[in-house]
């Protein structure tokens, strides 16, 4: 299922994502970079893209770097609980080497926030789009 | 994977002075886009990269006589799954497709040798492409689109110019007769799409080919100069479908860009490359 989810840094959100199964250190220039795509929505918010369902593998070398500081104002203004960034890092050390469904890792406070296309489209936020005659 | 190379590809391979198919084509193309072979013969670069199981990822090359590195695909991704992380341009304009990892396309070779790419999961799950290339477009009233590729081509285009998101979906492209997709009307739009433009779209009428002169679409100047491309070419829907379709198979895709109904000429003024908005 795609949902989107509103995301001021949905580059840099994608960029440490998709960290956590090629950090840095081993990634070329040219390899892939983000995990999920994003749009900007007609009122010019940023929104990831999230496939619910996607399934990475878990690098051993996976750290929480690159996630923590884009979390820390949330947890500073208090939208998400004080332990979120503690937790996050103990549940990557314990999948190094496996797989993980990122989606099911999301703090609530996002997942509380996540639109279907259909509501995009509802609210304004992107424009429904013309289906072919022919 | 596994299939043996359709003897088509063995012959291209003994030829020494390949001639891409789309070289006839090269005029106002803004991007092309092919899986197993270099479009045009002035391309020498890698076809697409290419994500394995493990997420490693690697280029794959055309050798002289056109065609993809089979071999070293093959050594590469094994038996295991792959995905396409990246489909270079090869006009030279350096529009190269690049996918989020959730977002790329499997990849698998035919019966025919050919490589090709679909989607796991759809229909209209994820646009193919879908980007902010911005193409200012300076005459006077009308604008843009379509130049079509005739008989024979292995990949044709089109672009739709709009205001921010607001696009047509579904409008009209095909791949060439090489490719086996349905025939009959390749695609047809007519509508609007938004306050700011008016578009009626007409684009490939008949068989498995578009007809030289016959695609394609007038309208109003957009207001702003943000133009959204759509493109993508699934081989068995008989016309065009701008989104990835579960397990349509799509070989080859591109764009053109041309003058219609003025004397003036259209200025490509700018030409976006940040296009990791496919979703």
């Amino acid at each position: 299922m795609k949902l989107y989810i509103p995301a001021p840094a949905a580059r840099a959100m994608s960029d440490a994502l998709w960290s956590l199964s090629r950090p840095a250190s081993v990634r070329n220039p040219s390899d892939t970079q983000y995990l999920f795509p994003w749009i900007k929505a007609l009122d010019d918010s940023h929104w990831l893209v999230v496939d619910t369902d996607f399934e990475i593998n878990v690098h051993p070398l996976a750290e929480i770097n690159g996630i923590a500081p884009i979390l820390q104002p949330f947890v500073d203004a208090g939208e998400l609980p004080a332990d979120t960034l503690g937790a996050l890092s103990a549940l990557i050390e314990s999948k190094r080497g496996g797989k993980l469904v990122p989606w099911e890792v999301f703090p609530q406070f996002f997942k509380d926030q996540a639109k279907t296309t259909a509501q995009m489209n509802d609210t304004g936020l992107l424009v429904q789009q013309i289906d072919a005659e022919a | 994977m596994g299939f043996p190379v359709h003897l088509a590809v063995l012959a291209r391979k003994r030829s020494n002075s390949y001639v891409g198919p789309l070289d006839a084509y090269a005029t106002n193309a803004l991007a092309l886009w092919g899986l197993s072979y270099r479009l045009l013969s002035s391309y020498t670069g890698a076809l697409f990269r290419v994500r394995r199981t493990g997420d490693d990822e690697m280029d794959v090359l055309a050798g002289a006589d056109g065609t993809f590195d089979l071999g070293s695909l093959n050594g590469f991704v094994g038996s295991d799954p792959w995905w396409f992380s990246q489909f270079y341009d090869q006009t030279g304009n350096g529009i190269h497709l690049t996918y989020a990892a959730s977002g790329q396309p499997r990849g698998a070779i035919d019966g025919n040798g050919l490589v090709y790419a679909y989607a796991e999961t759809g229909p209209n799950d994820k646009a193919m492409v879908k980007t902010g290339l911005s193409i200012a477009v300076t005459d006077s009233t009308h604008w843009t689109v379509f130049g079509s590729p005739s008989y024979q081509t292995y990949g044709a285009g089109f672009y739709t110019s709009t205001d921010r998101q607001r696009m047509p979906t579904n409008i009209g492209a095909v791949v060439g007769a090489d490719f086996n997709y349905g025939s009959g009307t390749v695609a047809q739009v007519s509508g609007t799409n938004t306050g700011l433009y008016s578009a009626t779209f007409q684009a490939g009428v008949s068989g498995n080919r578009i007809n030289v002169g016959t695609a394609s679409a007038t309208g109003t100047k957009p207001s702003e100069a943000v133009t959204i491309i759509e493109i993508g070419m699934p081989a068995q829907f008989g016309g065009f479908q701008p989104r990835w379709v579960a397990n349509a198979p799509v070989y080859a895709g591109g764009v053109w860009i041309a003058d219609v109904g003025n004397t003036n000429a259209d200025a490509i003024q700018q030409i976006g490359k940040d296009l990791y908005f496919a979703q």
